[in-house]
């Protein structure tokens, strides 16, 4: 910033007044009451503006203070600046009741909106609480205050969120915040599908369990059958067939029996015929012809014994061959011999009855066997596609607990974004261990070359004090003479002016700064000031500065006040 | 000797999942399918070939069934099918036993087989998978019989897990034509030789492009093989670039009107760059809102020249955040932080 004129229409005893600074010093000069102080805080209250302490009184209130008497309308003026090569003008009114700001642009010709903050953009956003512990030295108050402890405290220790941190930090969680919800949504949505798929699989899963039981009990049967336990089979038939063939073999016996003992009769009756009646002498005629009779019985008999003994062979054999396992005759192994079955023992209808029953019963187990066959070849089938199904679904899983694309890129920009915020913190924290290390190099810089190298080191204790080093020896402000103690103070403004606002944003304003200062020293402090890019207001009542200054061939501009 | 190459059928197969038009796009791989034989049909095609992944995953015995009716169709056309690495031949599958057209002929095994068709004189090379992933080279050194057949290779593959390949290999190998399936993407690695079909649909949004199938002819050892696309579904990227300068209503407004003017069988995924203001996820939402998108990727980066921003702001915030991120290990992260962080701390 570069004050090319200050313009005062009325702050405390100053009334229209025009001064035109120069770039670089300007030493304000003028004798005791001439309006040094007036104009200093002048320049502060237009940079700040001034604001009425409501309840307070007395010359703690600038506001009050530099009121002016005659009550007149306007309580200010005007500023015209160049900054960054822009012109601006500043116009402020202090008065309570008509206070006003205006800033214009004036190469654009464009008034600036002050309430949007266009002014503390201009001054670097410097506060004025800071800027009257640093840059801006009233008079014999070069010892900063109480509170400024504090600032550097929470400047440096604290690690304060300054304005353009917390808006990057704020537009990252905005960012963050937004990225999130767009996560959650896709992945529930995705969840939600997996949900699904896990139900249905379940259900699968119980589905291929029933499929395989069932199989289970189709095998049984099947396996039952081929070991011969066929439970299918006629137990009923083969029992009727059973004791039906028992009966026949009895009768058989019996019948066989009797054949025989007719027989035996027979030739027990021949015998009898043949003796009673000599067969020499007996006439031939009716002995003869019983005798005859008497043979066939016994040939009856004879017949009869072999005969029943053939069928009883016959039987033995067939029951033999059902024990061996041969099939019950089906329909498709021939008619089951109708002939062979007695037909003396059961009526022919009650027989055949009996045989188309078991037939059917048969050709039943058979059907139902080849049926089961297929209903397991079915099974098997169902059973496959169930399967497929279930590796299908897990492939389906294992896809959805895969993200999306979108949703990859959600999860990365969520990542992002916190590590863009963490990487703000950590820059953030290493600016300001940087800054204080900065402010203290520079402080001693300063403070060095103002004691001519008997001081090489100024910096802060823990409680953001200052102290300097003398050699090893910690040494206070309170321990050094008044005039080194006011060095060590202005290296500390001047040193913490530069980490608190932007160079030569501000101006510095140095109210009666030097007066405890050897001539040694003044000058070194002239020389350092002369190298200063910022402009810098000097206001004394002496003329020791401006002497040193063209001593040193300084260049300066010299602001008479009074007189 | 006249023949069809189709692949990467995915018959079954789900895409765009949650979308709107998700039922209808399940329909298109059967749509294509059956097209792709009605065009057989008509055009006496000799010879089917199916490189693999007929299936989206196991077949299920309905869709065996239905694919066997299709095939019931031609039956003056030979088809010949392999298992690719989503349609894997599973022990206990119906697949593996299925009984299928007299002129369906399914190579199985999971080495290298043929099957001879001595009515088109024309002998197909080929393997199925039997695992999801075969991750070896599977087609070199194969002897092919030397006469007067015409001789193919039906394969799957092309990634590291799927039976690696260069096409070089086949060069000097006896095959007349080479039938390939897996990658999704239509191409002729070699021409008229070794063609890759690429999926007969797409079936993700990065499937971009054209797809169907090829069709050709080998008359005397001379191949002619032509691309023919199926428009049931087609993937096209759309990039918007975004500034500061662009309003978000005004891009979504452009993205609408181009959408609208295309047609109707496209699907958009569209992929933001550049740069954009702090509404960028509102407008990538907003933007998937519109019909017929299919994804909306954001892929801004930070379009300021960092270097100059570094020296500019040198030891602020702003150039001291370039520095410290870009000391970090790169990655899409800490791009995107990079980007992110300079758009926060560049905010006005």
């Amino acid at each position: 910033m570069n004050i090319s004129e200050i313009r005062i229409k009325s702050f405390g005893k100053l009334h229209n007044i025009n001064i035109h600074p120069i770039q670089g010093i300007n030493v304000v000069y003028g004798e005791n009451e001439a309006g040094k102080s007036t104009l200093q805080h002048f320049i502060t209250g237009m940079l700040f503006g001034l604001e009425k302490q409501e309840g307070e009184t007395g010359r703690q209130d600038v506001y009050q203070h530099y009121e002016p008497w005659d009550h007149a309308p306007h309580y200010g003026g005007a500023l015209r600046f160049t900054m960054s090569g822009k012109p601006f003008l500043l116009e402020r009114n202090f008065r309570q009741e008509s206070q006003s700001v205006r800033l214009v642009n004036e190469k654009e010709n464009r008034e600036l909106n002050t309430e949007q903050g266009a002014l503390e953009k201009l001054f670097g956003s410097i506060r004025e609480e800071t800027y009257e512990n640093t840059y801006c030295i009233g008079q014999a108050s070069v010892e900063t205050k109480e509170e400024f402890a504090n600032i550097l405290q929470d400047f440096f220790v604290n690690a304060p969120l300054d304005e353009d941190f917390v808006a990057a930090y704020h537009h990252l969680e905005e960012g963050k915040q937004a990225a999130e919800s767009h996560y959650r949504e896709l992945s529930e949505k995705r969840k939600a599908e997996e949900e699904q798929i896990l139900a249905e699989k379940a259900r699968l899963e119980n589905d291929v369990k029933l499929l395989r039981s069932q199989q289970e009990e189709a095998y049984q049967t099947f396996r039952n059958q081929q070991e011969g336990a066929n439970p299918n089979r006629n137990e009923m038939a083969e029992y009727l067939r059973d004791t039906r063939q028992k009966k026949q073999k009895i009768g058989y016996y019996i019948k066989m029996a009797f054949s025989l003992l007719l027989a035996m009769l027979g030739i027990m009756a021949i015998y009898w015929n043949g003796s009673s009646h000599d067969l020499a002498n007996a006439p031939w005629s009716s002995w003869m012809a019983l005798e005859v009779f008497l043979v066939l019985v016994v040939a009856l008999g004879i017949f009869g014994v072999f005969f029943w003994q053939g069928k009883c062979e016959k039987l033995r054999k067939l029951t033999q061959g059902q024990a061996d396992g041969e099939p019950y005759p089906t329909a498709e192994n021939g008619e089951p011999s109708s002939k062979e079955l007695p037909q003396e023992t059961e009526s022919i209808p009650a027989q055949k009855a009996f045989l188309e029953n078991a037939l059917a019963k048969e050709q039943e187990s058979y059907e139902s066997q080849v049926q089961k066959k297929a209903v397991e070849g079915v099974f098997q089938v169902q059973l496959f596609d169930k399967q497929s199904m279930l590796m299908n679904l897990q492939e389906e899983l294992e896809e959805s607990r895969v993200p999306g694309e979108e949703e990859k890129e959600a999860d990365c920009q969520i990542k992002a974004y916190q590590l863009a915020q963490r990487t703000l913190e950590d820059v953030a924290r290493d600016i300001h261990r940087d800054a204080r290390q900065r402010l203290e190099k520079e402080m001693s810089k300063i403070f060095e070359e103002l004691t001519y190298g008997k001081y090489k080191k100024v910096g802060l204790d823990e409680r953001m004090r200052l102290v300097a080093w003398e050699e090893e020896r910690k040494v206070y402000p309170w321990q050094l003479s008044r005039g080194t103690m006011e060095q060590m103070y202005v290296a500390l403004r001047m040193g913490a002016g530069r980490i608190f606002s932007k160079e030569g944003a501000v101006p510095i304003l140095m109210d009666e700064v030097f007066a405890a200062f050897d001539d040694k020293r003044l000058e070194a402090a002239m020389q350092w000031l002369g190298r200063q890019k910022g402009q810098i207001f000097l206001f004394t009542c002496q003329k020791r500065e401006m002497e040193v200054l063209e001593k040193n061939k300084i260049p300066y501009g010299k602001i008479v006040l009074g007189g | 000797m006249k023949f069809i190459h189709i692949a990467d059928v995915h018959l079954g197969a789900k895409p765009d999942k949650g979308k709107p038009w998700a039922a209808q796009r399940e329909k298109h791989s059967w749509q294509a399918f059956t097209d792709v034989v009605t065009r057989a049909k008509e055009e006496s095609a000799d010879l089917l070939l199916i490189a693999g992944n007929l299936y989206h995953r196991q077949p299920l015995l309905k869709e065996l069934k239905e694919v066997n009716r299709q095939f019931a169709r031609i039956p003056q056309t030979q088809v010949v099918i392999i298992a690719g690495s989503c349609d894997y031949l599973s022990a206990n599958s119906c697949y593996s036993s299925f009984p299928w057209e007299k002129n369906v002929h399914f190579l199985k095994e999971e080495k290298i087989d043929y099957v001879e068709l001595p009515k088109i004189q024309t002998r197909v090379y080929g393997l199925s998978y039997q695992h999801r992933e075969i991750p070896r080279s599977m087609y070199q050194g194969i002897e092919v019989k030397k006469d007067n057949f015409t001789n193919m290779l039906l394969a799957h593959g092309g990634d590291e897990k799927h039976i690696p390949f260069q096409a070089a290999d086949f060069r000097d190998m006896d095959f007349d034509y080479v039938a390939f399936g897996h990658l999704h993407k239509p191409m002729q690695l070699i021409d008229a030789k070794v063609v890759m079909a690429g999926a007969l649909q797409p079936t993700q949004s990065s499937d971009v492009g054209q797809h169907g199938y090829f069709m050709g002819e080998i008359k005397n050892h001379m191949n002619q093989v032509r691309f023919y696309p199926i428009h049931y579904c087609e993937y096209v990227p759309l990039k918007l670039k975004i500034s500061r300068e662009i309003a978000e209503d005004v891009l979504k407004k452009f993205a609408e009107d181009y959408i609208k003017k295309a047609p109707p069988y496209q699907l958009f995924c569209i992929t933001l760059t550049g740069t954009k203001g702090s509404k960028a996820h509102s407008l990538s939402r907003s933007l998937g809102k519109i019909g017929r998108v299919a994804q909306v990727l954001d892929q801004c980066q930070a379009d300021q020249d960092l270097e100059k921003l570094k020296v500019q702001y040198g030891q602020q915030i702003l150039g001291r955040y370039i520095d410290m991120l870009e000391r970090m290990p790169q990655d899409e992260i800490t791009k995107k932080a990079l980007y992110y962080g300079v758009e926060a701390l560049m905010v006005e």
